[in-house]
This record gives C-alpha cells, sequence and structure tokens, in this order.
C-alpha cells in the first residue's frame, strides 16, 4: 500500500519535475514496490490520453466577430501614470514642517555664524578691551608690552596690557592637515575579496527508467531504449511482472535457449519449480553484450505474443543496477559484482603462446552463461556457498569481456 | 516575453490595432482548445476567449510585460471562463428553484448539444471529457493546463494565482481523481507506447 508522500511523488513524476533528492527516492520506490509501478504506468496513460485529444479551434467565423467587436472598442491607452494624493484629514504636513523648519533654522544659524567669524576683529577676545591702557611715554613700561602702532590722530591712545593678566597662544602658523592615511598590510584588511565570474548552471540530465510492455521488446523504439541504456549503464536490473512468476520464468528460460544463452538453474531453485512454488526468480548474466540481451529480449517479445491473453509477462522495467542490485547479488552469489565502471573494448594485449589453453578452455565452454536463483522472499535464497551451481557459474565466468554489460533480470508478481 | 509579442502590443499601444488582431490569430485556437476542456461547452468557450481578448485589448496599457503574454491573457480567459461557469450553476440552480423539480436539467441549446455531435467524438473523449467535468473546477483546470497544454508549473501558478507548492498539489489530486473515475472505463491500461520515464 503507498502512502500519500509515495503517491504524490510518482504523481510529479509523471509530470516530469523532480528534483534531485526525490529523483533518488522515486527511482528506489519504483525498485522496491509493484503497486508504484502499476500506479506511474496508469498516471502515465492517463496523460498521455489527455494530451493525445483532438485540437479544439475556435469556430469559423468567431474569429473574425473577435476583430470586428475589438474595431469597435475604443483603442487601449499607454501604461498610466498613477499619482498619489495625500490625505486631507489629519496633520501629515506637520514633520515635514518641522523638519523643514528645523533644517532652515540651522542652516541660518550656520550662515550667520560664518558671516560674523569673517568680520575684521571678530576674533578678538573680547577681555582685550578690558586691559588697562598704557602710555607709550612711561619709562615704566615694558618695551615688549607698548604697542608699537602708532595710533591715528582722533583716536584713542593705545592701552597698556598687564603681562600678569594676558596669557598670549600663538595662532597656527596654517591650517591643519589632515593625517596622512594610515598603510595597513594586506592581511590585516578582511573583505570579500574581487567577484569570480560564476560559471552558468548547468541543466540536469535524469535518467528515467524504461517502461513498456514486455510484448513490446522486439519494437524498434524499445529496442533502441534499451540498447542505449546497457551501453551506457555499467550494469542493468530488467524487471519482468508476471501474474504467474513460475509460468514466467519457464517462458523466460524457453526464450534464452531460443537466444543461445545457457542459464544454469540452482539446484534448490529447481526444487522450488518443480513444486510449482510462487517465488520471485532472479536470473543474472555477466556475459552478455546489448545485441545478446536484445535477441533475448525478442524472444520474450514473440513467447508474450504468441501466448494471447495468457501471456506471461505484463510490464517491463529497465533501469541501471545500482547500489541495491549489487547487494542482492552479493548475498546471492557471495560475491559482490564491480558496477563501478563499464568494461569498454579497447586495444588488445598480445596474446601470449602459454594462453591458448586457456581460450581452448573458454571455447568449451558456453560463453553467453547465466545464472537462475530465487530472489525473493530474501529467507528463500539458497546460500551461495551451499550451491554447487552457483559455483560453476562463478569459476566458469573469468574476466569480464569488452562489451559486455551485467544484467540482473527479476521476475515478479504483479499486484 | 517573447520579441514579436512585445513589438505587436508594442505597436497597439502606438496606435496600430491591426496588431492585436495578429495576436488573437495567433492564440485563439491555443486558448480555445483549454477553454473549451474546461467548459465542456463550445460556445460558452467561445464567449469566453472573445470577452478574454476584448479585456485583454482594453487592459493592453496595464499590461506590465513582465510575463508572457498568453499567460496574462490565459488569466484573463480562465477568470472569465469561472465566472461564466459559476453564473451557468446559479442561473441552473434558480431555475430549478423556480420549477420546483431539480432533477431536470435546464435546456441547453448550444452547439455542444446538436444531435450528432456525440457521434463524432470518440469513445476515448468522451469518457475522458466526462471525468473532467466530475473533477472541481481547481482541478480540472490545473489538469488541461498541465496535460492538455502541456504548461510549465510556473506558468500554471501565474495563471491560476496561486503558488507552485499549491499548482503540484492540485495536478497530483487531479491526477488521483481521475485514475478513480477513470478506471472503471480504462482499468489499468499500459500507455499505447512505451515511454522513456
Amino acid at each position: 500500500m503507498l502512502t500519500e508522500l509515495q503517491r504524490e511523488l510518482i504523481s510529479l513524476a509523471v509530470g516530469g519535475r523532480l528534483l534531485p533528492a526525490e529523483e533518488v527516492a522515486f527511482r528506489a520506490l519504483l525498485a522496491e514496490s509493484c503497486d508504484a509501478v502499476a500506479l506511474l504506468q496508469t498516471l502515465q496513460s492517463q496523460a498521455a490520453r489527455l494530451h493525445a485529444l483532438p485540437r479544439a479551434a475556435l469556430p469559423a467565423g468567431r474569429s473574425a466577430t473577435i476583430l470586428r467587436a475589438i474595431a469597435k472598442t475604443p483603442a487601449p491607452v499607454g501604461p498610466s501614470v498613477t499619482v498619489r494624493v495625500p490625505a486631507r484629514s489629519g496633520r501629515s504636513w506637520l514633520p515635514y514642517a518641522v523638519a523643514a523648519s528645523t533644517l532652515l533654522a540651522v542652516t541660518g544659524g550656520s550662515f550667520w555664524a560664518a558671516q560674523q567669524s569673517a568680520r575684521p576683529g571678530a576674533n578678538r577676545p573680547a577681555e582685550l578691551a578690558k586691559l588697562p591702557v598704557v602710555n607709550p611715554q612711561d619709562p615704566a613700561a615694558k618695551p615688549g608690552l607698548i604697542a608699537t602702532d602708532v595710533p591715528e590722530p582722533g583716536l584713542p591712545a593705545p592701552r597698556v596690557v598687564n603681562p600678569a593678566e594676558l596669557a598670549r597662544v600663538e595662532p597656527p602658523s596654517g591650517p591643519e592637515l589632515a593625517p596622512e592615511p594610515r598603510v595597513r598590510p594586506a592581511g590585516e584588511i578582511v573583505g570579500s575579496g574581487a567577484f569570480q565570474q560564476r560559471p552558468n548552471l548547468a541543466t540536469l540530465d535524469i535518467r528515467l527508467p524504461i517502461l513498456t510492455t514486455a510484448s513490446k521488446l522486439d519494437q524498434p523504439e524499445v529496442r533502441t531504449l534499451t540498447a542505449a541504456e546497457v551501453n551506457s549503464s555499467p550494469a542493468v536490473r530488467l524487471d519482468l511482472f508476471s501474474r504467474d512468476t513460475l509460468r514466467g520464468i519457464q517462458a523466460l528460460q524457453t526464450a534464452a535457449t531460443t537466444a543461445g544463452v545457457t542459464v544454469a538453474v540452482d539446484g534448490l531453485t529447481a526444487e522450488r519449480m518443480k513444486k510449482n512454488q510462487a517465488l520471485v526468480w532472479a536470473v543474472y548474466a555477466e556475459s552478455l553484450t546489448a545485441d545478446d540481451l536484445a535477441k533475448w529480449l525478442d524472444q520474450v517479445a514473440v513467447v508474450n505474443r504468441e501466448a494471447g491473453k495468457d501471456a506471461p509477462f505484463g510490464a517491463a522495467h529497465l533501469t541501471t543496477a545500482a547500489g541495491p542490485e549489487s547487494r542482492d547479488l552479493r548475498d546471492l552469489l557471495g560475491v559482490e559484482p564491480n558496477f563501478s565502471k563499464r568494461i569498454v573494448a579497447g586495444v588488445p594485449n598480445s596474446v601470449k603462446a602459454s594462453t591458448a589453453d586457456q581460450v581452448a578452455q573458454a571455447m568449451s565452454k558456453p560463453v553467453k552463461a547465466a545464472i537462475l536463483l530465487t530472489y525473493a522472499p530474501a529467507n528463500a535464497r539458497t546460500p551461495a556457498t551451499m550451491s554447487a551451481e552457483v559455483k560453476s557459474f562463478l569459476t566458469g565466468r573469468g574476466d569480464r569481456k569488452p562489451g559486455t554489460t551485467p544484467v540482473l533480470i527479476v521476475v515478479r508478481p504483479t499486484s | 516575453m517573447n520579441d514579436s509579442d512585445r513589438r505587436l502590443i508594442s505597436e497597439c499601444l502606438a496606435g496600430r490595432t491591426d496588431a492585436f488582431g495578429e495576436l488573437v490569430v495567433r492564440y485563439q485556437d491555443r486558448l480555445f482548445n483549454s477553454v473549451v476542456r474546461i467548459l465542456d461547452n463550445h460556445d460558452d468557450a467561445a464567449d469566453a476567449v472573445q470577452d478574454a481578448f476584448i479585456n485583454a485589448y482594453v487592459s493592453l496599457g496595464s499590461f506590465k510585460g513582465d510575463a508572457e503574454f498568453f499567460t496574462w491573457l490565459y488569466r484573463i480567459a480562465f477568470n472569465t471562463a469561472v465566472s461564466l461557469k459559476r453564473r451557468r450553476k446559479q442561473l441552473v440552480s434558480l431555475e430549478s428553484a423556480r420549477d420546483g423539480d431539480a432533477s431536470i436539467d435546464p435546456v441547453d441549446h448550444s452547439e455542444e448539444t446538436r444531435p450528432g455531435l456525440a457521434l463524432q467524438r470518440s469513445e476515448d473523449e468522451e469518457v475522458l471529457q466526462a471525468a473532467l467535468n466530475r473533477l472541481s473546477t481547481d482541478h480540472r483546470t490545473v489538469l488541461v493546463l498541465k496535460d492538455i497544454d502541456g504548461l510549465k508549473y510556473e506558468e500554471i501558478a501565474d495563471i491560476v494565482g496561486v503558488p507552485i507548492g499549491t499548482v503540484r498539489s492540485r495536478i497530483h489530486r487531479a491526477r488521483l481523481e481521475l485514475k478513480e473515475f477513470l478506471e472503471p472505463e480504462f482499468g489499468n491500461q499500459f500507455p499505447p507506447e512505451a515511454s522513456k520515464g
């Protein structure tokens, strides 16, 4: 049973808008839940149907009606300018009036002060006027303290300054200059630094699983998609959904034989098949190329179509195998396959004479080998160390050949 | 906004009203196709589209140009369509109350009820439209914009006037509701062709 969040995730996937984190969750959900796959297919089908609805066109003549109506309508005018009219009520002008008055007072005061300081003698302290008058003819007067200027006629005589009462400050000799800025070492200042040119945002290419029906696995467009997936993935997983998994796995074996793939059956798994147990089966192969797999899947499609209404398989779901599949195979085979990278065809090494025996040995074994095992429930899996067929498969597989892709095919029941 | 639309709008505002005619021709069918799926009535949809174009023409001066023209046009059209739908619903309700028999459907003289028209539609289309009609207007609108018109979530949010999260949620609920309505007809059939994703 799917939760509301899971259903929403599937629904969003149909819309094609998943965030990277949602994408991971979506793939995990598809891998573990048949209900999820079924819901996804139903919603995709529904969206495709809606999109395929015939396009309705505006009835003939209505367009002319619209144009005539528009012709009778007054022409539109350009963007209007909105003028804000202040509210009449209240004293909203009061703060502005206070601010203006304050500004005027400060400006006027500053101006007056500047005028006063610019007048001649304005800097003369008022205390000087109070100083006692000194007679220049008076021998008692000290020479340094007598004003040397000769007073103009009609002006009062200069007054003698009492040295005890006068303290004199030398005025600055020149305008006071601002100090030179201090030079700081580069490391002392903390700043953002120069902005770097940011690269443009990259487009995220999300690879979604291929969903189709088993009967269409041999169709050209599906084959193209499948080959692209197999050739671009380090390993792939194919889920085949079947109403009767036993019939499904038997059909898969038949298709494998026709396609030239030898499927070894684990002993315990063979016994379970004889007892008609409805389990989830898995076939693993790692010596198949994309062409080999395509031939096998072609046969699956043929077998499926020939069965008509009793087709053994329904949906098929192909995706890149990753961590969960690797862990499953470690459990099933006892060794963890390396899915980290593809082995591509490169320049072959020179063949030593001593390898002739190895070549001959390899040719005596089936090149396209696969092993059939019980996949689920997990407690029904054959322990890898107890299966002679698994050991034989592992011994005979040798090194992976360039161009081959590990494939895990799971035959599971539909919901 | 694309340059072509911008140019036509500028020309229209400058006094060349023929430019708006080009915009009408450009968007009329697309707009009509979406509105008719919401209203399920060709005449009403055509009226809504006509009103939308006239309203857009009158208000063209207030179009700021910070969104696509067709998004703005859609918003006007869908508001018109929803208002029309609401008015019709109220009219039906009043007529039913006056006649004292709520079970009788109002007589519809529109083109949609012309005999034989239903036969022209494919069976699939009939079933899908019937299921769409059972959705609420909000759900139907977002589903039509997404699945039939193929708009992005951002554009739908702009048209409907709700956040993107709400659009996603509405589309999700609409899909599930539609699935419930369609299951008796189609069952769990697979898509017509293989699809990636």
